[in-house]
């Protein structure tokens, strides 16, 4: 079938792998694809298809073995941790004290004083950088009024209760504001590519202590702009809206400072990220917000990331943060309530 | 190790912030599986789960006393270990990819190495699904692998993930159906001749553009 149902909607693959899934659930869009699926012969058809599939999936992802860990990696894992460093002690760290790589030797405390003392820790051996030498990989950028809105809601209702997709990310379930003409023409291409990486902004803004809350409550007074989360750009092909999401792309970089734009390599910034973690000596923190912004005047990274425990905190990252001797290029950091 | 063994997780984080020498390696030992499984499925590569999971782990093993309770200790060593494996695969992809004729890039998405060692008794389709899922961008892999293959709530991905749980929910289906058209058991679709086969690109289908945001034709209005 060619796509184009009666309707006149082409049949949008990823957005029925959305509703199928529960995605859209609570938003006008799961209406919307409802309403298709029960008038439009080729939506019907195609969301029969879809689902069928899914349940093959499901049945495949269900019958995998169960993985156990390989007998050499498990005494591989079990000598590291004996010849493992101690915990550091006590449970308030400022940043850069005890940064210590793991599995080397200990190092004295240093005070949080100087940022860049903090090490980042070994990783894989990053590409050279330098323009030429490598592909470099650019984020994608989330419009921060999306991200914003989300926040707004996140902050409010706690961690578990935000709007379907409205955050970090997946503009998938970005809903209602989509325009639904717009639906692209197949492809269960899908999986509408998720862009990857840490959910990214540009706000234009320049922080300050007191606003830094901003960073994670809302912080983009422009409109929501439809499938602009940073998985959009991939996500759905949707024709009339991509000279929106180009638009908000260029002005979304165009906000970015200059002296950020190495951060923007896709790289470049986990190295940034991963050297924070380190500086605060908190491997499970997660990521939620990455503003390319300024703060006290300066182009600076703000972060905003919960810890291992839920509590959220917001970073100052200035442009040499992830780079051998910038460390975490701490500039200032909070916790924010 | 008896009455290591009768300690709940938290007890034993704590043992092991205090000094005991075997309390980590217990916990270890306790979720060593999961975790590795985790680790093997989001990157699809032995090694390379070897060496997150080893990074993790001494991340872990080193931070224990930032540890407070509010969340469970298996979420606490989730989070490090979707890190590491995140972080891996984030800077892995930067390296230099090949650029294929339709201008898109091998290993855009990073699943290059390997597949993961299966059992010699392995059934062919756990081969084939393994490796559709390391065909899968990172993000939505994860998402599939906490929820479809450990069967964790999405409320707690979101957490472990720092998302909504509408993103999660949509990473998951969205990736289900990328699956789907891998495994053959649905028909990839084109279009005008825009968008590559299905699995080629993490990075948006389509275009000529590589990393630039998807440009489709017309689309109607």
């Amino acid at each position: 079938m060619s796509g184009v149902g009666r309707s006149g909607a082409p049949v949008d693959w990823d957005l029925l792998a959305d509703h199928l899934g529960g995605a859209l659930d609570g938003t006008p869009e799961a209406t919307r694809v409802a309403h298709l699926i029960a008038t439009d012969a080729c939506w019907t058809e195609a969301a029969e298809e879809l689902s069928t599939a899914l349940d093959a999936v499901a049945a495949d992802l269900a019958a995998l073995p169960p993985s156990t860990i390989p007998g050499d990696v498990a005494a591989r894992l079990d000598a590291a941790l004996t010849g493992a460093v101690r915990p550091d002690a006590g449970a308030t760290r400022r940043p850069g004290v005890g940064a210590t790589p793991e599995g080397s030797a200990a190092r004295p405390d240093r005070r949080g004083g100087t940022p860049s003392s903090a090490r980042p820790p070994t990783h894989p051996p990053a590409r050279p950088g330098g323009p030429g030498r490598r592909t470099r990989r650019k984020l994608r950028w989330g419009a921060g009024a999306v991200v914003a809105a989300g926040l707004v809601a996140f902050a409010a209702v706690g961690l578990s209760s935000l709007p379907a997709g409205v955050v970090g990310g997946d503009d998938s379930a970005d809903t209602g504001a989509a325009a639904p003409e717009n639906a692209p023409a197949e492809a269960p291409l899908v999986g509408g590519d998720s862009a990857d990486g840490p959910p990214t902004s540009a706000s234009g803004l320049d922080y300050e202590r007191s606003t830094l809350a901003r960073a994670a409550h809302g912080n983009d007074a422009q409109p929501a702009a439809p499938g602009t989360g940073p998985d959009s750009a991939a996500e759905r092909e949707l024709g009339g809206e991509e000279n929106d999401r180009a638009t908000d792309d260029y002005s979304s970089a165009a906000k970015v400072p200059a002296a950020l734009d190495r951060l923007t390599d896709e790289a470049a910034l986990e190295s940034c990220l991963s050297a924070v973690r380190h500086a605060r000596g908190d491997p499970a923190a997660v990521v939620e917000v990455v503003d390319f912004a300024r703060f006290e005047g300066a182009p600076a990274l703000v972060i905003v990331f919960t810890d291992g425990d839920t509590v959220r905190r917001a970073w100052v990252a200035g442009p040499d943060c992830g780079t051998p001797t910038g460390g975490a290029d701490h500039l200032y950091d909070a916790e924010l309530r | 190790m008896t009455e290591l063994a009768d300690r709940d997780d938290t007890q034993l984080l704590r043992a092991h912030v205090d000094g005991d020498p075997d309390a980590f390696a217990e916990l270890f030992r306790r979720h060593r599986d999961r975790l590795w499984a985790v680790a093997v499925h989001t990157l699809g590569d032995r090694e390379d789960a070897a060496d997150a999971l080893q990074d993790a782990l001494l991340s872990a093993y080193r931070a224990a006393a930032r540890f407070r309770g509010q969340a469970a200790v298996t979420t606490w060593l989730h989070r490090i270990v979707v890190n590491a494996c995140l972080d891996r695969v984030r800077r892995r992809r930067a390296r230099p990819t090949v650029p294929l004729p339709d201008g898109t890039h091998a290993g855009a998405h990073g699943t290059g190495g390997a597949e993961p060692a299966a059992p010699i008794d392995d059934h062919d389709t756990a081969l084939m699904v393994r490796r559709a899922l390391a065909e899968l961008p990172v993000e939505q892999r994860t998402a599939i692998v906490l929820v479809d293959l450990h069967g964790y709530p999405v409320a707690e991905v979101a957490h472990l993930l720092g998302v909504a749980e509408g993103t999660v929910k949509s990473r998951c289906s969205r990736g289900r159906a990328r699956l789907a058209v891998l495994l053959g058991h649905l028909r990839p679709r084109r279009d005008t001749g825009h968008h590559p086969p299905v699995g080629n690109r993490g990075g948006g289908g389509s275009v000529p553009s590589g990393s630039g945001p998807v440009v489709t034709e017309g689309g109607a209005g």
